[in-house]
C-alpha cells in the first residue's frame, strides 16, 4: 500500500462522524413498527372475533331472540281498521305475541288501535277453552290514555268486558293476559321484521384532533381542522322492533390542516448553505406535528417553518435572497390518514312512525391503510410525503342521531348527525404523537335496502 | 507527596491495570447492552447506537454519494444490526462485526443501482507520481469526506473497500462482480481523481492565504 493509501486510511477508518439526531427517531420508529407486525395479525383476528362473538351473542340472546317461546298467537279476524284514528299499522294474522317480560318495553308515540281478533293459545300453561275466544283487543302502548278506544268499544256495542275477551273463564287468568297482551309490541310488516338490511353510505365531515395534553405541543394554534369524508357498506339487523346491530366495512379519511410552514427551490439543490457558508440541511427533512411526525419525501422541495421552529432540518438562518419561494404567503400541509374502519353499532328506535328517528352508539377497529401529507398552495396541491409513528390500529367510539324517511317497501333513506372520536391515542409513541385523539363530525346520508 | 509518588515502571504499570480495567469495563457495558437488545429493550437499543453511530455514520459517508443515502445507510444498518444481533457469536471484535453488517449493506444497495453503463479500463501508468502528500495534510477529513463521495459509484466502492476496508482485489472483484484488472484500474482512476481535486482544493487555500 503506497502512502497515499496509508494517509487516507488513517484519516479515515475510524473517522467519527455525528449523526443528526433524526436518524435515531427514524430507527426507533422502525423498531417499533416491526414489533407492531409481530402482533398486527394477532390484533385484527381478536378484532374480527370480537366482532363475530358479539354479534352472534346479541343474535341469540338478546330479548326477543330465538330462545323466547310465542305464548299465543293472534289472528285477525277482521281485515278492516275499526279504529279510525289509527296509524299505518296493520297486524298480520300469525304474529306472535311473545311473554310480558320478553319483550316489555312501553311504545312511544303510538296511537291506540282496536282489533277484531282471534287468539289461540300455544303455551300449555294455559287453559285449552283459550283457543278460539275472539273479541276486540285494544293494542296499546303502556300508559296511553285509553279513554278514546274505550268510548269507540262502547258505541260499537262491545261491552268493556270483551274489550279484551268476549268470554273470559276465570277472573285471575284475564288480568294475566290482558296485561301480557296490553304489552306487546306490534310487528308492522314490512318495516320492523326481523331480518337483515344492506345499507350504503357517505358522511361528509369535519375533522379534527383533540390533545389531552397540550402543554407539551405548543403548536396548537398552527393546525386546524379540515374537511374530509368517509364512506362505506353496512349490514343491518333488526334484533326487534326497537334495537338493531349493524357491522360492515368503511373507508374513513381524517387529518388536520398544519399552517406556518412553507416550501422553497434552492437554485443549487442539495446541499443547501445558509448566508453564512454553513452546510444547514439535507434531506430528509422531518418536522413534527400533533400527528405524529412527517418525513418530506419530495426532494425537489425545501421546507421552512416561517411561524415556528418545527421543520428540524432548516434551524439555522437561511440566505433569502439565494432561494426560490414557492408560496410564502399562503401555505400549509394537509396530514391525511386513510382508516379501513370496521364498526359495530347498536340503535335504538325512539320513533317509529312513517318518519323515524333512532339513536347510535357503538366503537369501531379502525386499520390505517394509507397516509400522506400534501403540501397545499391556493393553486396547487402536491404530494410531499407521509407521517410517522403513527398506530396501525386504533379503536374509535361514536355515537348519533338517525333520521329515516322509506321511500319504498324496501329502500329507506336516512340523514345521521355522528360524532365520532378515537378512544386510543392515534401514535405509537405518546411523545411523538403526545396523546393526540382525532375526532370528526359527520352527516351520514345512507341509503338502505332490506333483504 | 508521602505515598502519591511511582516511579516510571510503577507509573506504566499502574496505567497499564488502568487501561485493562477501563477495557474490561466497556466489554462488560458492551456485553450488558448486547443483552438488552436482544430484550428488545429500548434504553439499551439507544445505548447501542449511541456508541457506535457516529463511527458507523462515518463509514457510511465515504460509501455514499450523497448524505440523504448515508443517512439511509445508517439507519438500515442500525436495523439489520439489531435484527442479527443473536447471530453475534463473540468471536472477533463487535465492531468488526457490525462494520462487515454496513459495507454488505453498502455493497447491496449499490448492486442494486449499479448502472449498465461500464466505466472505462485505465491504464495504471497515467497514475502521477506521490507529490501531493502535503496537500493531503492541509484538507481536513471532513472535506476528504466529500471528495470521496463525489466519486462515481464504482470508484468509490473500490477505493473504500481496498484502502479503507483494506480487501483485496481479488475480493473486490468477487463482491463488485467485477474482472481483478478493472478492480485495480478503477481503483487507480479514483486515485487520481482524488489526489487532483485534493491539489486542486490545496491550491484554493494556498491563494486564499
Amino acid at each position: 500500500m503506497e502512502k497515499f493509501e496509508r494517509n487516507i486510511q488513517e484519516k479515515l477508518r475510524d473517522f467519527q462522524v455525528q449523526p443528526p439526531e433524526e436518524i435515531w427517531s427514524a430507527i426507533e420508529n422502525q423498531l417499533v413498527q416491526k414489533q407492531g407486525k409481530k402482533f398486527l395479525w394477532l390484533k385484527i383476528a381478536a378484532a374480527i372475533l370480537l366482532l363475530v362473538v358479539s354479534i352472534t351473542s346479541l343474535v341469540l340472546y338478546l330479548p326477543y331472540g330465538r330462545i323466547a317461546e310465542p305464548l299465543a298467537e293472534i289472528y285477525l279476524l277482521e281485515d278492516d281498521l275499526l279504529s279510525p284514528w289509527s296509524e299505518t299499522l296493520v297486524v298480520e294474522s300469525g304474529s306472535e305475541i311473545l311473554s310480558a317480560t320478553d319483550e316489555a318495553e312501553p311504545v312511544i308515540g303510538r296511537t291506540s288501535e282496536l282489533r277484531l281478533v282471534e287468539v289461540r293459545s300455544t303455551d300449555s300453561d294455559y287453559p285449552a277453552d283459550y283457543s278460539g275466544i275472539s273479541g276486540l283487543i285494544v293494542l296499546n302502548p303502556i300508559g296511553y290514555d285509553n279513554q278514546l278506544a274505550f268510548q269507540y268499544a262502547q258505541e260499537e256495542g262491545f261491552s268493556i268486558s270483551s274489550i279484551i275477551f268476549s268470554e273470559i273463564p276465570d277472573a285471575q287468568k284475564f288480568d294475566e293476559v290482558k296485561s301480557e297482551l296490553m304489552a306487546f309490541d306490534i310487528i308492522t310488516p314490512g318495516s320492523t321484521q326481523r331480518g337483515f338490511a344492506l345499507a350504503a353510505y357517505l358522511a361528509p365531515q369535519q375533522s379534527f384532533r383533540y390533545q389531552r395534553n397540550t402543554a407539551s405541543f405548543p403548536y396548537e394554534a398552527l393546525e386546524s381542522q379540515i374537511f374530509s369524508f368517509a364512506a362505506g357498506l353496512k349490514f343491518h339487523y333488526n334484533i326487534n322492533s326497537r334495537w338493531e346491530v349493524e357491522s360492515g366495512i368503511g373507508y374513513n379519511l381524517i387529518g388536520q390542516a398544519v399552517n406556518g410552514v412553507t416550501a422553497f427551490s434552492h437554485p443549487s439543490m442539495i446541499p443547501l448553505y445558509s448566508s453564512k457558508g454553513e452546510l444547514i440541511s439535507s434531506h430528509p427533512q422531518s418536522m413534527s406535528t400533533s400527528m405524529g411526525g412527517i418525513n418530506f419525501k419530495d426532494q425537489s422541495y425545501y421546507f421552512a417553518d416561517i411561524a415556528s421552529s418545527r421543520v428540524f432540518a432548516l434551524k439555522g438562518s437561511y440566505d433569502e435572497s439565494n432561494v426560490n419561494l414557492l408560496n410564502k404567503s399562503a401555505s400549509g400541509l394537509i396530514q391525511h390518514f386513510g382508516y379501513i374502519e370496521v364498526p359495530l353499532v347498536f340503535r335504538y328506535k325512539i320513533i317509529d312512525r312513517m318518519f323515524s328517528m333512532s339513536l347510535k352508539s357503538g366503537i369501531a377497529a379502525n386499520f390505517l391503510y394509507n397516509n400522506n401529507v400534501y403540501l397545499q398552495g391556493s393553486a396547487y396541491t402536491h404530494s410531499i410525503g407521509e407521517s410517522t409513528g403513527v398506530s396501525p390500529l386504533s379503536w374509535s367510539g361514536t355515537g348519533g342521531l338517525s333520521f329515516g324517511y322509506p321511500i319504498s317497501d324496501r329502500v329507506n333513506i336516512a340523514l345521521e348527525p355522528t360524532f365520532s372520536t378515537f378512544l386510543t391515542p392515534m401514535g405509537q409513541f405518546r411523545s411523538l404523537t403526545r396523546e393526540t385523539y382525532p375526532y370528526n363530525y359527520s352527516l351520514f346520508m345512507g341509503i338502505r335496502y332490506k333483504l | 507527596m508521602n505515598g502519591v509518588h511511582f516511579s516510571t515502571s510503577k507509573g506504566a504499570i499502574f496505567f497499564l491495570l488502568l487501561f485493562i480495567a477501563q477495557f474490561l469495563f466497556l466489554v462488560e457495558k458492551l456485553k450488558n447492552i448486547i443483552k438488552g437488545c436482544l430484550k428488545n429493550d429500548r434504553q439499551m437499543q439507544s445505548e447501542l447506537y449511541k456508541m457506535f453511530a457516529p463511527k458507523m455514520y462515518g463509514l457510511c459517508l465515504r460509501f455514499s454519494a450523497n448524505i440523504q443515502d448515508a443517512q439511509d445507510l445508517l439507519q438500515e444498518g442500525f436495523v439489520k444490526v439489531y435484527d442479527n444481533l443473536e447471530n453475534f457469536k463473540w468471536k472477533g471484535s463487535f465492531d468488526g462485526w457490525m462494520r462487515k453488517i454496513f459495507v454488505n449493506l453498502a455493497l447491496d444497495k449499490y448492486r442494486s443501482k449499479i448502472s449498465l453503463l461500464s466505466i472505462d479500463d485505465f491504464t495504471e501508468n497515467q497514475e502521477p507520481a506521490d507529490n501531493d502528500l502535503n496537500a493531503l495534510d492541509s484538507i481536513s477529513e471532513k472535506e476528504i469526506l466529500e471528495l470521496i463521495r463525489q466519486l462515481p459509484d464504482q470508484y468509490r466502492m473500490v477505493f473504500n473497500l481496498y484502502v479503507i476496508e483494506g480487501y483485496s482485489h481479488k475480493e473486490l472483484g468477487e463482491m463488485l462482480q467485477i474482472r481483478e484488472s478493472t478492480s485495480r484500474s478503477n481503483l487507480a482512476r479514483a486515485k487520481l481523481i482524488l489526489k487532483e481535486k485534493i491539489q486542486f482544493h490545496s491550491q484554493r487555500i494556498e491563494k486564499a492565504i
